[in-house]
């Protein structure tokens, strides 16, 4: 189970990653490794050229500007764990890392590589999308950002263009102090999500999504509106919502109703959750 | 003659070993290194049952670092092929051979191989090599695998069924028709794999010009591949040696011998030159045996009173498309249908077995061995009954047990069993748990919507073979061997034909040479797993090496301290029967101090002084000795798990809350090993019951080749475990130890089962296929 | 394009330079070329634990790291961590309590346990288990692990 060759550069800067990305080869940006070396080692991916941006200081920061909280794309799992800001600030990543994985890959995994990696049952993708966070993405010469709401475009698949990458994630700060709760099931602690759900609170308003379910983490839309109407909705109208906002997993067979079933319950402990921290707050 | 002191059978001796890996100093397969190497990759099927209709080779030929392609005509001058050693009447048979030859008929069966520099290079050029296929029907599915229009594993067979019997007692519905209560079940055991954490590995050496191999290989059993190798490449036995070196965790996947291996060593064969194939976990996952997938129906009969009055169990299992080798495959089936309610007194018991061939890869013997399935399915009926008929668990078993003191018996299935104890250790059991308190708990909680349930299996085993050949078996002997020796130090040597895979056989054997002896536990060294320096035997399998290595060891050793006791005796002027060894101080019985010998100093005179010796005194302190016993192949062992569980009916979890087991291990050699055997083995009973499943698609294809994707039990997943123990000795032997690798394993599987369903009984739910998962139990909840 | 990078980086304490192809992960780089082959390769795709090494103080996977990004890291081995000393504790307990058998898992087990120990002195067995739920062990059924990390957590103390 070896990769195929391919060639190596550690990038100095982001310009120079961002050049060597827009070069005539297929190039892949290695952050934490996590998520791209497996499929590599499983001849699942093969880039012909790994630009390494892990020596790149400037993306390990998690940063307070203006009315966001600015996350590095290489800020790793660890480092979101037990980052002061970040706990004040965002506890739902906080709470969410816990999820992901395990202690060893936590050490070296990134935000900005599971966001990239865009796996449908990883938590990260589904966090920023209810906490409506910008993305920051670079190129050769410019700069664009992408609303997490535009970001995730099916599995394993983003709006990254090539010879693009991910410098950071900005996440507001009024939605990151929102009550907000998640919860998934896995078949083992560590595993990836057979189901789990993400919500958040607002000033009149929900934001729900929801992973490992679709083929990327999806916005709930019909669960919002159900709950903005009848907070205290029971499993049935849940069930109802989520069959309207997941419907490929409805029509999936027992498989794909065990995560709806699953999903409901999820759900219901969130909005339990948001109560109790709501009431706190 | 009695044992001098008994202090190192029974005491907890750390191992040795254990010290060398936790530095990580162990020397596993990968580790062994040879001048000029070469590395071997396979391109395995990507199909379940194609016909190779061409297989093009020159672009991977000429990728540089490779050395050779090698398809299965290049080593057909080299290897006959196989079919499986342990055979029985009408079993149909297919034979293997190292690389698919015409037809390929499982993903992941060998086809081609690559030699090259490196392992990477190799799999390069792998991926150059092109075979044209032409693709046929596969043959997939176990419930229909009968059906006349069913698609055939392979093409020249009459129909898929390999192999059919009936056990024990032909059916009697009259005796179901007239019960007063009648519990069946249908039973689906889904496919496992047995995933030691250490692939295999093969590291081979021809030498072309002596005509000598040396193999080294992640295996327990040295001299069973060497006979093996010998037959099936041609070669000379007396020129081959098989080393195991240390080996990181079999299970059963590492006694039996694959195409894999066998062409790897073959190609040393034909290139002349050391080549060495580690399997990656992909290959592992896909081609490392499989086991356990049966579909199983069971019914039990009881009277008014709750006597049990006839079962009947039939079994249809999915071989794969070939039988294992050396071991067959039936196994799997054979021993869940004659053992399943084994230790109860039954009128009647019966049952079918169907071996079926499928388009996936081989089954295997798999830790336990059809035992989980007969325990499960046993146990599960009996709890069930008792529901229906309003008994309690425990007190149903009770009255139905083959009482401790009426062994032996023959079951009605033809199987002798002796020495079991059923009721102590159920007693035992009760003992540890208060299980009405338990269970009082549990209808409390339910009352809070929390769904506990508490379950209970009883098992016997038939382990520690020491089979007399049939055929040509070669799998386990009927004899092992062992040398033992003095060295001029006093240190004793230790060669012995059982191996160790971290269970702690070598500590165990020392242990039972420092009592029988009478010496240090700390003076003896055990070497094993070379074919070149230990006598000829089994190595280890189905949890022999206590019961079958003890027996040995003790029998040699204490004909070694006879003669040692001897030469002490004319040293000293007096006679063998007044002396005696303790701690490598040889004295009289009666002794003052100061009048004795020391093991070391009469070592010394042996080897070096022998003119101290009387005049033609010829001492050897050297022994060999091998030992075949008159007991049934099979050593019964029995034993008793409980689980409690919670689960979440709103989403299918299983929780596992507490897991307890008392065994009867005969003679306990050391407490701390033996418990360590069963917790192992519960961690994988707990694995089939709840994680564990490899899943193929109806067209062959394995949807979870990963170590992501198959699931086995964490840490975190796993409850503490209780270890208990009655101990009744095998009255066969000396020693009088049975088996105990296997029993974790085997009652775990039926205990689980019955906690989970004790849960969900009350919401008129039950569940009996494995693995219980998420979705599963959701469905069994009616939740879906 | 594929070709030979030379990197430098301390391992063990040492510093050592090799020539290295990118592809080359760091676990077959320290097995196969240092000779260092305490770490073990069990999976190849990050699930099992038992390559687990210490790149700049954190245990990662062997597997997911190339030779070639250690280029300027401080690596340690289970050699090493067991030649320094500072698992010795835990090597203790392990042996005492049988916390291994085949000894395929433990060198990961061992780091991994040593830098749950180095962050919570005195982890609750609920805690351990979550920690050690990274590294697979087929043999054990982990509770003598959890014990010995326990045992060893309060000789520390």
């Amino acid at each position: 189970m070896k990769p195929r060759p391919f060639a190596y550069r550690r990038a100095t800067s982001v310009e120079e990653a961002c050049s060597l990305l827009a070069g005539p080869v297929d190039a892949r940006v290695i952050a934490g490794g996590q998520s791209l070396v497996p499929m590599m080692n499983l001849r699942l991916v093969s880039p012909a050229l790994l630009v390494d941006i892990g020596g790149l200081a400037e993306l390990q920061r998690v940063t307070l500007a203006g009315d966001a909280l600015h996350v590095g794309a290489l800020v790793r799992h660890r480092q979101l764990e037990t980052d002061l800001l970040v706990a004040r600030h965002v506890p739902l990543l906080a709470s969410a890392v816990r999820h992901v994985a395990h202690q060893a890959v936590r050490n070296r995994g990134t935000l900005g590589g599971s966001l990239c990696h865009a796996d449908p049952a990883a938590e990260f993708p589904a966090c920023i999308l209810v906490l409506e966070a910008t993305l920051h993405i670079a190129s050769s010469g410019s700069e664009r950002t992408v609303a997490a709401g535009d970001f995730f475009r099916g599995m394993f698949a983003t709006a990254l263009e090539p010879g693009e990458m991910l410098t950071g994630v900005s996440i507001p700060l009024t939605a990151a102090r929102d009550p907000a709760a998640l919860h998934e099931m896995s078949r083992r602690h560590g595993d990836l999500a057979l189901a789990g759900i993400v919500g958040r609170r607002g000033q009149g308003l929900q934001r729900w999504a929801a992973f490992g379910i679709e083929d990327r983490a999806v916005r709930l839309a019909h669960l919002e509106t159900m709950f903005a109407d009848k907070p205290q909705a029971g499993e049935a109208e849940m069930l109802a919502a989520l069959a309207l906002d997941l419907p490929s997993t409805a029509g999936a067979g027992t498989a794909g109703r065990a995560k709806l079933v699953i999903a409901a319950e999820l759900a219901r402990r969130c909005r339990d959750d948001i109560d109790r921290a709501g009431v706190a707050a | 003659m009695t044992s001098a002191t008994t202090k190192a059978i029974g005491s907890s001796h750390r191992r040795g070993d254990a010290k060398l890996f936790v530095g990580g100093r162990g020397t596993y397969i990968d580790d062994v290194a040879m001048p000029g190497v070469l590395h071997v990759a396979f391109l395995r099927s990507p199909h379940a049952h194609a016909s190779i209709v061409a297989i093009r080779t020159a672009d991977a030929d000429a990728l540089p670092g490779v050395v050779r392609v090698v398809t299965a005509a290049d080593l057909a001058p080299l290897c006959k092929g196989w079919q499986t050693s342990q055979t029985y009447p009408g079993y149909v048979l297919r034979t293997q051979y190292p690389l698919a030859t015409d037809r390929v008929v499982f993903v992941g069966q060998a086809v081609v191989a690559v030699v090259a520099e490196s392992r990477a290079l190799a799999e390069d050029a792998v991926e150059l090599v092109e075979i044209d296929w032409e693709l046929l029907p596969p043959a997939c599915d176990l419930e229909g695998a009968m059906a006349p229009d069913a698609a055939r594993a392979h093409p020249d067979l009459a129909g898929n069924l390999a192999y059919q019997a009936e056990v024990g007692d032909p059916e009697n519905r009259a005796l179901f028709d007239e019960a007063a209560c009648v519990v069946e079940a249908a039973f689906r055991f889904n496919r496992q794999t047995v995933m030691p954490m250490e692939t295999r590995g093969v590291v081979a050496s021809y030498l072309p010009g002596d005509g000598s191999l040396s193999v080294y290989q992640s295996h327990t059993a040295p001299h069973q591949l060497r006979s093996l190798y010998a037959t099936h490449l041609g070669l000379d036995e007396g020129r081959i040696r098989v080393i195991c070196p240390h080996v990181g965790g079999s299970f059963g996947a590492k006694i039996h011998l694959y195409s894999d291996e066998v062409a790897t060593v073959a190609i040393s064969r034909l290139i002349g030159r050391p080549v060495k194939y580690i399997a990656d976990r992909m290959e592992a996952l896909l081609a490392d045996i499989h086991a356990r997938e049966q579909i199983v129906t069971a019914k039990l009969a009881l009277d008014e009173e709750g006597r049990f009055v006839a079962w009947r169990a039939e079994t249809r299992l999915a071989m794969g498309a070939f039988s294992t080798h050396p071991g067959s495959s039936v196994q799997e089936a054979d021993e869940a249908v004659r053992l399943a309610m084994a230790p109860y007194r039954v009128r009647h018991v019966g049952g079918r077995l169907e071996v079926v061939f499928q388009n996936k890869n081989i089954v295997g013997q798999y830790r336990g061995v059809g035992h989980p399935i007969a325990a499960a399915i046993g146990e599960h009926l009996i709890e069930k009954a008792a529901a229906a008929m309003g008994f309690d668990p425990v007190a149903l078993r009770l009255a139905n047990y083959v009482a401790d003191d009426a062994y032996p018996v023959k079951t009605r299935t033809g199987i002798d069993l002796d020495a079991l104890s059923h009721q102590a250790c159920l007693r035992r059991l009760g003992e540890i748990i208060d299980i009405p308190a338990l269970r009082a708990e549990n209808e409390r909680l339910r009352g809070e919507g929390i769904h506990r349930g508490f379950g209970i299996a009883c098992f016997i085993e038939r382990t520690a073979t020491n089979a007399p050949s049939n055929a040509h078996i070669r799998k386990a002997t009927a004899q092992d061997g062992i040398t033992l020796s003095v060295d001029p130090s006093g240190a004793v040597r230790c060669a012995i034909s059982v191996t160790d895979q971290g269970q702690g056989t070598h500590t165990v054997v020392a242990q039972v040479i420092a009592d029988e002896l009478g010496v240090p536990f700390d003076r003896v060294r055990i070497v094993s797993g070379d074919s070149q320096a230990t006598p000829y035997g089994s190595g280890v399998r189905a949890s022999r090496g206590t019961a079958v290595g003890g027996e040995l060891a003790l029998h040699a050793s204490r004909e070694l301290r006879a003669v040692i006791l001897e030469a002490a005796a004319q040293l000293l002027q007096t006679v063998a029967e007044r002396l005696s060894m303790t701690d490598g101080m040889i004295a009289p019985a009666d002794s003052e101090q100061g009048n004795g010998i020391s093991l070391a100093d009469l070592a010394e005179i042996v080897h070096f002084k022998p003119q101290l010796l009387p005049r033609g005194a010829q001492v050897s302190l050297s022994l060999s000795r091998h030992l075949g016993h008159d007991w049934p192949a099979l050593v019964p062992t029995n034993g008793v798990q409980a689980s409690l569980v919670e689960v979440d009916v709103r989403t299918g979890a299983v929780r596992l809350l507490r897991h307890w087991a008392v065994d009867d291990f005969g003679t306990i050699v050391n407490p701390l090993l033996v418990a360590e055997q069963v917790r192992g083995g519960i961690a994988q009973g707990i694995g089939q019951a709840l994680f564990e499943e490899l899943v193929y698609d109806a067209g062959g294809q394995v949807q979870n080749a990963s170590l992501a994707d198959y699931l086995v039990p964490l840490a975190s997943d796993l409850p503490d475990m209780v270890i208990d123990h009655v101990e009744t000795p095998w009255p066969h032997s000396v020693l009088g130890a049975k088996g105990a690798g296997e029993a974790g394993t085997t009652g775990a599987v039926g205990a689980v089962l019955n906690a989970v369903n004790d849960a969900i009984r009350p919401l008129g739910a039950s569940i009996t296929e494995l693995p219980m998962t998420p979705e599963r139990m959701l469905a069994a909840l009616n939740r879906l | 394009m594929s070709g030979i990078h030379t990197i430098k980086f301390r391992l063990n304490g040492r510093a050592v330079a090799k020539h290295v192809e990118p592809r080359t992960s760091a676990a077959d780089m320290i097995r196969h070329e240092s000779g260092l082959t305490g770490t073990h390769v069990g999976c190849e795709h990050g699930v099992c634990g038992a390559c687990s090494i210490v790149l700049d103080g954190a245990v990662v996977r062997g597997c997911l790291v190339f030779a070639v990004q250690l280029d300027g890291a401080e690596v340690e081995t289970i050699e090493g961590a067991s030649d320094s000393g500072r698992i010795a504790a835990l090597q203790a307990a392990f042996v005492d309590r049988n916390a291994l058998q085949c000894g395929f898992c433990t060198p990961g087990m061992l780091l991994t346990a040593a830098e749950l120990l180095s962050r919570e002195p005195n982890p609750s067995r609920e805690k351990i288990r979550e920690a050690l739920s990274g590294n697979i062990c087929r043999c054990t059924g982990y509770e003598a692990i959890v014990d010995a990390v326990a045992a060893a957590a309060k000789v520390k103390r």
